[in-house]
């Protein structure tokens, strides 16, 4: 059990990191707030990113823009990549 | 305690219906230019298909209560899929987002808005995109 709890902390770290890299290069907001919001099944969790430069920027395209992004950093494990269930993204 | 003795009264045929029903829906809303709620019923086909499944995994008529849910991800769990859906580039990442306007109850009481056909058209893809449309794939 303890092995699986950081096996998900490694993940988290490394979407983190994944996600501070989207938010300075295509966002353009390095201030954007970035959390994590676990589930009820262990190898999954909720992101929720921050920033004001979501305002005006239709609902999908936020989610598509994340998603993209991620799937497409080379420097993200496919395994901590999958891990996540849903994105929830705010303006302010 | 979760109760695994209980069953909704839903069955696996229902859901079959239910799920080619929110499909014809998707459709029609789409072709009336109800973008908004077309976003909203859209997630509704995969759900549906996906309760179907697990009825068909666990050899059961109707849905044991326990997986009344809404959450995608789960419900792919659990009908036996998330390992080949996490192994397909493209299907995963429509999945995830498909869960995201799915749980965001927001939608459930938006004001029909134009605004809405992007999020409507890529809904549409999401689901039917002939590659990595999440219902293109479960369907294959």
């Amino acid at each position: 059990m303890v092995g699986t709890v950081t096996s998900q902390r490694t993940k988290i770290e490394q979407v983190r990191a994944a996600l501070e890299r989207f938010c300075r290069e295509k966002l353009g907001d390095p201030s954007a707030i970035i959390d994590f919001v676990p589930t009820d099944f262990f190898d999954f969790f909720e992101v929720v990113l921050i920033s004001p430069k979501f305002k005006k920027m239709p609902y999908s395209e936020r989610l598509e823009m994340v998603m993209k992004s991620l799937s497409s950093d080379p420097q993200l494990p496919r395994e901590a990549f999958t891990s996540i269930s849903r994105i929830l993204t705010e303006e302010e | 305690m979760v109760d695994l003795t209980k069953f909704t009264s839903t069955k696996k045929a229902d859901f079959e219906q239910l799920a080619r029903d929110r499909k014809k829906d998707f459709d029609a809303l789409q072709r009336q230019k109800r973008w908004t709620a077309s976003v909203y019923i859209g997630p509704y086909i995969v759900e549906a298909w996906l309760k179907s499944k697990i009825c068909e995994r666990l050899n059961f008529e109707t849905l044991p209560a326990v997986f009344k849910t809404h959450d995608l991800i789960v419900l792919a769990m659990y009908a036996g899929l998330m390992k080949s859906i996490k192994a397909t580039p493209g299907v995963f990442e429509n999945l995830a987002v498909i869960n995201t306007f799915h749980r965001d109850s927001t939608w459930r009481y938006k004001v029909a808005d134009q605004s809405h056909q992007t999020d409507s058209n890529k809904m549409r893809d999401w689901l039917f995109h002939s590659q990595h449309g999440v219902m293109t794939w479960l369907e294959r």
